[in-house]
Order: structure tokens, then C-alpha cells, then sequence
């Protein structure tokens, strides 16, 4: 592992007063990673990034972009990073095209280069048409696709997007996500994505981070978080004629955690895939099924499972 | 310091294009033309007994009205925190601070940019308005400013842009300590209220030139009133209107500018630390609006 690491954090702390934003943070993020991390309001995702980008000082720990202490140098730091912050940060008097020209400028872009950049960063969100209105008269989803378009233009070795959906139609989101994914894998550009919606990060992202109350809770790839949980398995049953006896039965069976009946259906929990054995307890008890359906537990119920956890 | 150069072009160019700008800017140019149209037919040309037509151009007012030298007092300040005044306090509550500061730029390079771009617009301006009053005098009179009173007008110039920084530094300190921009308009209006008039209703009844020394108002007026008049050779405890009546021979600039070289030090100090009061906080301040 001599490889260098895009993000490192080492008990990464900030303290406002008694309040503690970010709890002695660990993070090790390899660079072309497209990293999402989750978190309810006031969880320190914000607080983070602001410390990695040397935005904000940390109280104690320290923590690296590629290398660098985003304290001691962070000239370096802020020429490899982009970041959209939640309020995108544009000027509302000028037009897209100045705000991602002034961006240019502040990185020393060379003329021809940045015009150039500047114009696919637009055309990449969907923004060309409106290049030269005001930013100030653009609608929100639009400001966030120029606010988007401003992290392009710099060609970041690492991106920071936070909560870069809010806003957007269901139809642009997608399109952001994807437009996400791209850089990522095309550009190899390292991503953190901070959000508060699963939805947003499950599809694309490579692992997921889940923070609470300035902690990680929880670590790893969709796959990972989804083991870590041990119900694995819940089962829908529709029948006619249940008896008390069959839901007895269903709730003795190995491997089950749980059976709840509401109406014709019964959700049985369970560690494992117990299909047939279900099948079994009805044929034992001289009825059928009207229908067996397996689930997963869905994300959701897991990140939520997570945010209940005391 | 990287970054200066292109955040000082943007806040100039702000500053150029914005509607206050223009309007300060028009106001300060109708006075001027108006103040010195006055002062070009109360004086008449008397060069016959060496006068320095072109520098009492802009001490001496038409009849009954203010000089050129009141509207850099007394309005030009406006021009120097309208700008500064929500300067910073405006970047933070839109955003945009952590967007430009999360660019390879230092976090000061920001604030002394903001700085030099006020103080630029103030000299553009001074300088416009200047040229246009000389060009209008030496219409009227067909003749030219000697070098010594395009030296004085120099000196004057450069003064008046020190005392007007103060100005701007002091509009940029309350974008600093205010979060709203309210709050730092009202801070920076009732300070030049304050110096402009009741430093005066408080020192006139109690007969206190000392403490007139405490405003920057009178310092510049001081140093502005000896640069101008080439006449005035003694500074103190003696008004104004007594030492226009003295003859007396006068005095070569340089000995002018000894006279009055504590007031501008002390102007330049004063600018300091104003600025560096702003800076340090500056560079302590969350970027977050809470
Ligand atoms: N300057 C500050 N002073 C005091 N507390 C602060 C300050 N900045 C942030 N906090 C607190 O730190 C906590 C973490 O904030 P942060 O913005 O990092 O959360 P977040 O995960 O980004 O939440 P959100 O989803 O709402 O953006 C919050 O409870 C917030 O109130
Ligand atoms: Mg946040």
C-alpha cells in the first residue's frame, strides 16, 4: 500500500466550543474513487470537506489530499481540488460564462485553453444556452448545473460535490449522477459526493461512507453494508385461512427472526433464504400460498436502521 | 501574492459598473464642475501678484458656497466605503467566499485586493474630476499652471487619496465584524456622520482644537488647506480664516510638506491600522454563514 492516497484523515476532530462537528475521523479514500458519503443535517459532512480543503481549521488530527496538508500548502491542495459547496457560491451579477472565466483566471488558465474548457464544461451540464444570462435570473437547477460546470472547468484531481442534487428534477439528476460517474471513470477523477439521500448515492457510487453525529458509523461497498446487516432476507407470504397454528409454526422455523402478520400477508424475517421450508409449513398445514415473494431489505431500511441506532 | 492581480481586476471592474459607483461619481463631478465653475468667476486672473490661480481653484468656493476641497472632505468619503462596506460580509452570505477561496488564491490576497481596488477607484475618480476642473480653469483663462502648482495639485491629489483610504478601510472593517450588510452601511454611514458634523458641534462650543485632532476629517483639512496655500506657514491653536489673512512670503513646497508631514504620517498610520484590524480578523473568520 505505498500507493498515495487522494484523502487521508487521521482522527480527524472539529470542535465549535463544547460541540463536537467531526469525531476523530478516519477515512482513506485511493484516488479514482467515487466516494458517497451519507448523512443526516448537522452529521459534519460539510465540515469535513471545508477542513480537507483548508477551508476550516481542524481542532486536532490532520488530514491530506494527495499527499498534501491542506494547512501547510494549500495553494497545492486548492489547484488539484474542485468543490461545489451547498450554496454553489456564483456570482449573481455575472453570467455563467464570467463566473467559470473568473475561475479560470483565479487558476491561471491560459487564455485559449480556458475558453475552450469553459465551453465544454457548459455544454457537459447542459448550460450552453444560457451562457450569457445572468446568474442571478437563472432558475435553481440550472445555477446548480453552471455551480457543477465551475468544478469541470478547473479539471480537478479530486472533486468535492456537496449535496450537489438538491434542486434538480428527477430527470437532471440522473443526468448529474451520471455526469458523476463519467468523470470518474472517464477522467479519473477522485469524487466525494455528500448527501443526505441514499437514492442519490447507491447507484453510482464505488462505497459509501455513513456519518453520524460526527462519526462514521458505518463503511464499504453497497454489497459490504448490506452483510454487515445480519437480517438478510424478508419474505412476503399472501394466503387464505391463516391460523394462529401456521404463523406458530412459520415463527419455529430455523433461521427466522421474526414474523408479523397483517391481513392476508405474513412477513417472515429471516438470515437466510428459507423459500421451501415456508412452502413446507403450508402443505403441512393443508393450505397454498397465493403468492411467496423474497425481498431484500432495501437500502433504505438499512441507512435507516443505521440513523436509529443510539 | 497569487491571486491579487485577477481578484483586484474583478473588484475594479465591479466597482466601475456598478450603479452606486455612477451615481457617487456623478454627483462628485457635478459638484466639482459646479464648486469650481464658482470659484472660476469670484477669482478672475491675478496672476499680476503671483498667485497661484490654479491652487486656489480648489480651496476657494464662489461666493457663499463650499470649495472643491469640502467635497473631498466631506462627500468624497462616501465614494470610499461604498463599496468596502459589504465587501466581505455579502460574499459571505451569498456564498461565493468559499467558492473563490477554495481556488489557488491566499486568504489574504482577497482582502488586500478588495482594498487596493477601493482605493484605485477613489484615485480614478479623484484624478478625472481634478483634470476636467484644470482643463475648465485653463479655458477660462487661457493660461497654464506653473510647474510648482501642478506639483502642489499632485501632492494634494496623493494626500487626499491617503485620507479617502481610510475610508475604505474602514468600510471594509465593518464588512468584516458585521454579518449583515445592513448593519456595516449603518456602522460606516454613522462614523462619517460623526466626523463630518458633530465632531464639530462637540469641539466648536468648547473652543477644542485638540480634539479636532482626532478626526481625520480635520487632519486632511489641515494638511489639504497648507498644500494648497503656499502662503500659510504657521499651523495651531489659529483658525483658519485668521491665517488666510496673513501675508506673509511664501513657503516652497517642500517646506509646506514639513509643515504638514506629522498629518499625513499620521493619516497613513491610521489606514494601517484600520486595515490590519480587518485583516487579522479576516483571516480568522469562519467562511460559513450560520
Ligand atoms: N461556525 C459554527 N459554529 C458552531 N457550530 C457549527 C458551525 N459550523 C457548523 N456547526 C455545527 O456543526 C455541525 C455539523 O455541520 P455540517 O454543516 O458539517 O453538517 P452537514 O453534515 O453538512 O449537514 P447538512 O446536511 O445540513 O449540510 C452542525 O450541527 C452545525 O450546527
Ligand atoms: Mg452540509
Amino acid at each position: 500500500m505505498d500507493q498515495i492516497l487522494a484523502i487521508e484523515t487521521r482522527d480527524l476532530t472539529k470542535r465549535y466550543n463544547d460541540f463536537v462537528a467531526v469525531d476523530r475521523l478516519n477515512l482513506s479514500i485511493k484516488p479514482g474513487e467515487l466516494f458517497g458519503m451519507l448523512g443526516p443535517n448537522g452529521a459534519g459532512k460539510t465540515t469535513t470537506v471545508l477542513m480537507l480543503l483548508g477551508l476550516t481549521e481542524p481542532s486536532s488530527g490532520s488530514c491530506r489530499v494527495f499527499g498534501h496538508d491542506p494547512f501547510r500548502e494549500p495553494l497545492k491542495v486548492k489547484s488539484i481540488s474542485g468543490y461545489l459547496a451547498e450554496r454553489m457560491g456564483l456570482y449573481d451579477d455575472l453570467t455563467p460564462e464570467q463566473n467559470l472565466r473568473y475561475i479560470t483566471k483565479l487558476n491561471q488558465v491560459p487564455e485559449e485553453e480556458a475558453r475552450k474548457r469553459i465551453r465544454e464544461a457548459l455544454e457537459c451540464v447542459g448550460a450552453i444556452n444560457y451562457a450569457d444570462v445572468k446568474v442571478g435570473k437563472l432558475s435553481r437547477g440550472m445555477r446548480q448545473r453552471v455551480g457543477i460546470a465551475g468544478v469541470l472547468v478547473k479539471k480537478p484531481k479530486v472533486a468535492f460535490f456537496d449535496e450537489p442534487t438538491q434542486g434538480l428534477d428527477p430527470e437532471g439528476k440522473n443526468e448529474l449522477l451520471d455526469l458523476l460517474k463519467r468523470i470518474s471513470k472517464e477522467e479519473g477523477t477522485t469524487v466525494l459526493l455528500l448527501s443526505h439521500m441514499l437514492a442519490d448515492v447507491q447507484h453510482i457510487c464505488d462505497r459509501i461512507g455513513i456519518m453520524l453525529r460526527g462519526k462514521m458509523v458505518a463503511l464499504g461497498t453497497i454489497e459490504e453494508l448490506r452483510t454487515k446487516t445480519k437480517e438478510d432476507w424478508v419474505i412476503d407470504v399472501e394466503a387464505e385461512n391463516i391460523t394462529p397454528k401456521l404463523v406458530h409454526d412459520l415463527s419455529s422455523l430455523h433461521g427466522v427472526k421474526g414474523v408479523d402478520r397483517s391481513g392476508k400477508v405474513i412477513t417472515v424475517r429471516s438470515e437466510k433464504d428459507i423459500r421451501q421450508a415456508i412452502m413446507e409449513v403450508f402443505l403441512h398445514n393443508k393450505t397454498v400460498p397465493i403468492s411467496l415473494r423474497a425481498r431484500e431489505r432495501s437500502l433504505e431500511e438499512i441507512y435507516l436502521g443505521y440513523l436509529g441506532e443510539r | 501574492m497569487v491571486g491579487t492581480r485577477e481578484v483586484f481586476i474583478k473588484e475594479l471592474a465591479d466597482n466601475l459598473g456598478s450603479k452606486r459607483f455612477w451615481l457617487l461619481f456623478f454627483i462628485i463631478y457635478a459638484l466639482g464642475i459646479f464648486m469650481t465653475y464658482g470659484a472660476v468667476q469670484n477669482l478672475g486672473l491675478q496672476r499680476t501678484l503671483g498667485e497661484n490661480v490654479f491652487l486656489q481653484l480648489f480651496v476657494i468656493g464662489a461666493q457663499g458656497l463650499p470649495s472643491f476641497l469640502w467635497v473631498v472632505i466631506y462627500i468624497a468619503p462616501l465614494l470610499g466605503f461604498i463599496f468596502t462596506f459589504d465587501a466581505i460580509n455579502r460574499e459571505i452570505s451569498s456564498g461565493t467566499l468559499g467558492n473563490v477561496l477554495s481556488q489557488p488564491v491566499h486568504r489574504d490576497s482577497l482582502i488586500n485586493a478588495k482594498f487596493l481596488a477601493g482605493v484605485a477607484t477613489i484615485a480614478i475618480t479623484l484624478v478625472g474630476v481634478i483634470f476636467i476642473e484644470i482643463g475648465f480653469a485653463i479655458r477660462a483663462w487661457s493660461t497654464l499652471p506653473t510647474l510648482e502648482e501642478i506639483a502642489r495639485i499632485l501632492v494634494f491629489l496623493l494626500i487626499s487619496v491617503v485620507y479617502l483610504s481610510i475610508w475604505v478601510a474602514l468600510g471594509l472593517l465593518f464588512s468584516v465584524i458585521f454579518r449583515r450588510e445592513g448593519t456595516s452601511a449603518l456602522a460606516s454611514v454613522a462614523v462619517w456622520l460623526f466626523f463630518s458634523f458633530f465632531m464639530y458641534m462637540i469641539a466648536s462650543p468648547l473652543n477644542s482644537i485638540a480634539l479636532l485632532y482626532f478626526s481625520p476629517n480635520y487632519i486632511f483639512l489641515e494638511a489639504a488647506y497648507v498644500i494648497l496655500s503656499p502662503t500659510v506657514r504657521i499651523l495651531g491653536p489659529v483658525s483658519i480664516e485668521k491665517l488666510y489673512g496673513m501675508v506673509a512670503n511664501p513657503l516652497s513646497l517642500d517646506q509646506s510638506l514639513l509643515l504638514v508631514w506629522s498629518h499625513i504620517t499620521t493619516l497613513v498610520a491610521v489606514t494601517f491600522v484600520i486595515f490590519a484590524f480587518s485583516y487579522v480578523k479576516f483571516m480568522r473568520q469562519e467562511i460559513r454563514a450560520i
